[in-house]
């Protein structure tokens, strides 16, 4: 049974993540309802400002998917990052364990390390099958180059390569894809942290890429809704769509429908062809 | 055992040269010898190569930052056997492989009145940290990353300087906000400068007597969560 988690970082901003996740699990007859009344994902930006309520709100979430016998489905990266460091903290912090337990205990949960979190990459790998995905394709990415851009990840990115090229898709290498987006100094300095987004899209673009894949839902919020803000930053066009993997797919699989794609969240327009 | 090795050698002389330019080197070198033992055999073919030497030097490999103690066969292993060899900044090279590095011991003077001398050493440890950031290139007030993880250091080994040191990195305009993840920048991938951040951080919002309009914001919005 899976439980999938929604309430993710700028969820306002980054919404097509779930939107996409939605239709493609109900394509694929996965039953994953909404985690109802989670706590929201901070974020490791979150995590350096109060890392009791990162802690908290992670752990929460662990114990209400646990409480419905469920294991979570995370539709992008940082949800599914957080939810993993928690338990890894949680595990070896005796101090932190105790200080959580007890504040779930006011909230009648329990505790709940154990509780399996899967990224629904993992999903599309473990649950569905490459082949079984392959062979739903209607509409193959062959004529695209894509620019996947992964920031400081290193976990899971041979799935999310994976996923790409079997849907036909070229994943171009480009110079920036491990860098900073900027989400992180945001706050401080809007300023440099569209210098470093912006850097990463020119970079993308002058490698010929047709679009940007990103699963963070922060790197989204910067790539793609602050794109013109970007743009001026840079001083040159950009002009590149931003998806999440689980859109790449679902369109491979002939979604057209621009809203259960989540694409009317865009600010880039899309034309699907 | 002996490996082969295609290099892409960053050449530049900051007396001489306009741009820079990438000579390309085949060598072969044992694979128990070092990234130093192989600046030594390209220095051997081309006798003006300058290159970093001593304790701390290092230099970018295919755009990580590495001491040049490491070893061939590790660094081959990760990065296969092409490599391109950059200076740790390519912006502050003055000869080839070497850099200016005044900026880096410029910053230890925001510190300096709250630690001592001999920890300078500790400090000059974090060069590649420093030179890792971004962030350096477009904020020259940036205090820097080699700068933040000395700052957590000197905070656990003198306690009760923790308010002078936590004030002197606090600034919204240089300080511990600016920093953005750099794990991926550095061979062997390090992580502990990111939770050394999260830990800077915390004591900031944790010490009301640090008090300025953007640390007052981040307070709330911490309390907010």
């Amino acid at each position: 049974m899976y439980r999938l988690f929604d309430n993710i970082i700028e969820k306002d901003g980054a919404n097509s993540f779930v939107l996409a996740a939605k239709e493609l699990l109900s394509r694929l007859d996965i039953e994953a309802p909404v985690l109802e009344k989670s706590k929201p994902d901070i974020a490791t930006e979150g995590k350096a400002l109060n890392q009791e309520a990162f802690l908290y709100n992670c752990a929460y979430n662990l114990a209400l998917a646990k409480g419905e016998g469920a294991d979570l489905i995370c539709v992008e990266d940082s949800s599914y990052t957080s939810l993993n460091v928690a338990k890894i903290m949680l595990l070896e912090d005796n101090n932190l364990k105790n200080a959580v337990l007890q504040k779930l205990q006011k909230d009648n949960l329990e505790l709940c390390i154990d509780t399996k979190v899967l990224h629904i990459n993992e999903i599309l790998r473990d649950v569905v099958g490459f082949d079984k995905l392959q062979k739903m394709v209607e509409k193959p990415f062959d004529k695209f180059n894509i620019a996947v851009f992964n920031g400081n990840k290193t976990q899971n990115l041979e799935t999310n390569d994976s996923i790409l090229t079997l849907v036909g898709a070229n994943i171009v290498s480009f110079e920036t894809q491990n860098d900073s987006d900027g989400y992180e100094i945001l706050s401080a300095s809007k300023e440099l942290a569209e210098k470093l987004a912006g850097k990463i899209m020119l970079d993308a673009f002058d490698n010929a890429a047709d679009f940007v894949v990103t699963n963070d839902a922060r790197s989204f919020v910067m790539f793609e809704p602050r794109q013109k803000s970007l743009e001026c930053c840079v001083g040159r066009d950009i002009e590149l769509s931003v998806f999440s993997t689980t859109q790449v797919v679902l369109m491979a699989l002939g979604c057209e429908d621009k809203s259960k794609l989540g694409l009317d969240f865009h600010k880039v327009p899309t034309t699907l062809i | 055992m002996e490996c082969k090795l295609v290099l892409e050698v960053f050449r530049f002389d900051c007396k001489t040269d306009y741009l820079p330019y990438y000579k390309k080197v085949v060598v072969k070198i044992d694979g128990e010898k070092t990234v130093a033992d192989l600046l030594a055999v390209i220095k051997d073919d081309e006798k003006l190569f300058e290159y970093p030497t001593g304790e701390n030097a290092a230099i970018k490999i295919n755009g990580k930052s590495l001491f040049t103690t490491q070893k061939i066969e590790d660094i081959k292993e990760f990065f296969g056997k092409e490599l391109q060899l950059d200076p740790l900044n390519a912006r502050r090279a003055q000869k080839d492989l070497c850099i200016n590095e005044d900026d880096f011991s410029e910053r230890f003077d925001v510190l300096d009145a709250f630690v001592d001398a001999s920890d300078r050493k500790l400090y000059k440890s974090y060069i590649r940290e420093h030179y890792s950031s971004p962030i350096l290139n477009m904020e020259e007030d940036f205090i820097g990353d080699g700068l933040l993880a000395f700052a957590c250091d000197m905070i656990q080994k003198y306690p009760d300087r923790r308010e002078k040191i936590l004030e002197a990195i606090s600034k919204k305009e240089s300080g511990v906000w600016l920093h953005v993840n750099i794990s991926n920048k550095l061979y062997p991938q390090d992580t502990s400068l990111e939770g050394k951040i999260v830990y800077l951080k915390n004591e900031i919002l944790n010490e009301d007597s640090i008090s300025d309009a953007f640390v007052d914001a981040q307070r709330n919005i911490s309390r907010g969560m």
